[in-house]
């Protein structure tokens, strides 16, 4: 019996977690979801997601400390994350990329592209 | 007075509208026709008794031939010329007496539309500032992002699945409904958080407004000065107007009780009025001179405010905050009439020599108080030594400026770092003279001193002020500050300009910006 992928939904506005989970979880996906980046950084510890979706603004420290901490620690290192961002800034998404996110999306985002993205990225991992 | 204010025109103009041939004129002026031809060709300055003959043959006050208007127009027009926007089509310096004869009218509107595009670009500058660091608008833009992405999410998911259950189907309507409402909130609150930058930007800032209104009434006023004499009269027939005589004033006259308070139990400017209570109440800490400033504005306010305001509505003020400042402004000279009266505070300055300090004694006065009623003695017939005066905070901005000495203030920039007015705070509280020679070779006095404001005790900001006032040198024997100055040595004057910008010294150290591209000259006396 093949395991259901884990996916860590770390995001604080309750509107997106709902969609998100709902959609997760009719991928056949196994969902936990954090509030804020301290609860990000334990719950990525203790379970090793397969793929984490990480909002960049939450409550006590941010997205890029979440990732800086995950890629630090050995452990952790090579768990995927996807990043969900408001800033379209580009030296957020080059800031990201050099701490090692995986992939980025800008709000407002479609469910259909992240679905997408998260199945390519979890299949890719598989091989 | 300028030596090269273009007035040459106005003699000419004004004797032509009332018929006079140059011979008559220069008869009645005591002088020869061709030395008066030279005179309306702007060859020939004026000054002294030949201007008060022509001013009198002329039938004008001699204030229209003093070459002050031009003198601003010249010197505005010199700090316009060194802006960058100019650098494909220059201004030519040396021109520009011969423009400001020529057409003053058209020098004065291009100076206008300058000053507005000067006030647009700073108003184009603000607003983007804002819009990037706006934490208001940060977070109405997070927020309206974060309800578009919800409200999205939920439509495709609607779209993508038909077979929810009827619970699930039924949150997120709710979700759908409730981000809806929020997007439509934030959207509104932005809208109008934009709009209110479209509001009319006036052409000229309240403080040029102000600054406009004092030069244009040469910093005298006539009726507010009559109307604190016949004040003073019924306050304190005496003269003395001490603290006592003023708050007894107003608890009798105006029934207002006036107390002195503890500075924690008041505002930070040591003062509050409660119009509507009739409630005065003033800092212990306070100084008296301030105290006594404070009560003069107060009584001046509830006494004179009609003669204030017959003067804003003459002044033709483009907007509210303006006229607000402009009104704040006339009470300070209004009260400074009253506290300060004009022909004794005049007497007393020629028999002091201008010692500010022993004025300052005399007549329970600040440093900052003297310098600036000493700037008002401009009564035609009774003017006192023509001032200016500046006050600057430690920053270098200017925060109050007058001129009738001939030296141009600046309006656009800092003053020339060189002026005695910036070295004044490396020896706070003591007074500075300074000797200074400008590009055109005009010679000035210069007095400074940096003075502490505000008093509360160890843990409350104080905040530095420096006053400059000046004349021109021709004045100094009357004036205490220059005894022992080598005013007889040109070369012991101190350099100086009005601004880096429009200074032609190009040699001077102290030079804050590179000389601007356009050709300068340094300006010479007419020969």
């Amino acid at each position: 019996m093949t395991e259901r992928p884990k996916v860590l939904i770390a995001e604080d506005e309750e509107t997106i977690v709902e969609s998100l989970s709902f959609l997760m979880e009719k991928e056949g996906y196994d969902v936990s979801v954090a509030t804020d980046g301290q609860m990000a950084i334990a719950m990525i510890v203790r379970d090793l997601p397969d793929m984490v979706l990480l909002d960049v603004m939450m409550p006590g420290c941010d997205g890029f400390d979440v990732v800086r901490a995950v890629r630090e620690n050995p452990q952790t290192r090579p768990v995927p994350i996807m990043m969900l961002t408001a800033k379209t800034r580009e030296v957020d998404r080059r800031k990201g990329l050099e701490l090692g996110v995986d992939d980025f999306v800008t709000k407002p985002f479609s469910t259909r592209d992240v679905v997408s993205r998260v199945k390519a990225m979890l299949a890719g991992d598989r091989n | 007075m300028s030596r090269q204010a273009p007035i040459g025109h106005r003699i000419r103009g004004r004797r032509k509208d009332i018929g006079l041939t140059q011979n008559a004129l220069a008869k009645a002026a005591g002088i020869s026709p061709s030395y008066l031809n030279l005179i309306e060709h702007n060859r020939r300055a004026i000054g002294g008794g030949l201007l008060l003959r022509l001013a009198s043959a002329l039938e004008i006050q001699p204030h229209a031939l003093s070459g002050s208007e031009e003198s601003r127009l010249l010197a505005d027009l010199g700090e316009a010329a060194t802006d960058p926007v100019f650098r494909e089509t220059p201004l030519i310096p040396r021109e520009f007496p011969a423009m400001i004869a020529a057409a003053p009218g058209m020098i004065s509107a291009f100076l206008s539309l300058y000053r507005a595009y000067r006030n647009g670009l700073e108003e184009i500058d603000n607003l983007s500032e804002r819009l990037s660091h706006d934490p208001f608008l940060a977070e109405a833009s997070h927020s309206i992002l974060t309800r578009i992405t919800s409200i999205r999410t939920v439509a495709e998911i609607f779209d993508d699945y038909d077979d929810l259950p009827a619970e699930q189907r039924a949150r997120f309507n709710a979700t759908l409904v409730r981000e809806s409402q929020r997007l439509a909130e934030s959207a509104t609150e932005i809208f109008s958080f934009l709009e209110r930058g479209d509001a009319g930007r006036p052409a000229a800032s309240p403080a040029e407004e102000v600054d406009d209104l004092l030069y244009d009434n040469a910093n005298y006023f006539p009726t507010l000065e009559d109307r604190a004499d016949e004040m003073r009269a019924v306050i304190d027939p005496a003269g003395g107007l001490f603290l006592t005589d003023l708050i007894k004033h107003l608890e009798r006259r105006h029934q207002i009780r006036v107390d002195r308070l503890p500075p924690e139990d008041l505002p930070a400017s040591g003062f509050d009025w409660n119009r509507a209570d009739s409630h005065l109440r003033f800092s212990r800490a306070m100084p008296i001179t301030s105290t006594r400033f404070h009560a003069a504005r107060i009584i001046c306010r509830l006494e004179g405010e009609d003669t204030v305001n017959d003067i804003l509505d003459r002044a033709n003020l483009g907007t509210d905050a303006a006229r607000q400042r402009a009104g704040e402004a006339l009470i300070s000279y209004f009260a400074a009439a009253l506290l300060f009266p004009y022909d004794s505070f005049r007497a007393e300055a020629q028999i002091l020599r201008h010692d500010i300090e022993l004025l300052q004694q005399r007549f329970a006065a600040s440093w900052e108080q003297v310098c600036h009623r000493l700037t008002t003695l401009r009564r035609p017939g009774a003017e006192g030594i023509p001032f200016h005066f500046m006050r600057t905070d430690i920053a270098g901005n200017i925060s109050k400026r007058f001129s009738a000495s001939g030296l141009q203030l600046p309006r656009y920039s800092g003053a020339c770092p060189r002026w005695v007015v910036h070295e004044a705070y490396l020896t706070p509280e003591r007074v500075i003279p300074q000797f200074v020679r400008l590009p055109d070779e005009s010679e000035y006095l210069f007095i400074a001193r940096a003075v502490r404001t505000g008093a509360g005790g160890y843990r409350v900001p104080q905040s530095v002020y420096s006053v400059m006032i000046g004349c021109d040198t021709a004045f100094a024997r009357d004036i205490i500050y220059a005894d022992g100055l080598p005013l007889d040595t040109p070369q012991a004057a101190v350099p100086v300009g009005i601004g880096c910008r429009q200074c032609p010294r190009e040699e001077c150290m102290q030079r804050a910006y590179a000389v601007a591209d356009t050709g300068h000259e340094i300006h010479t006396t007419p020969k």
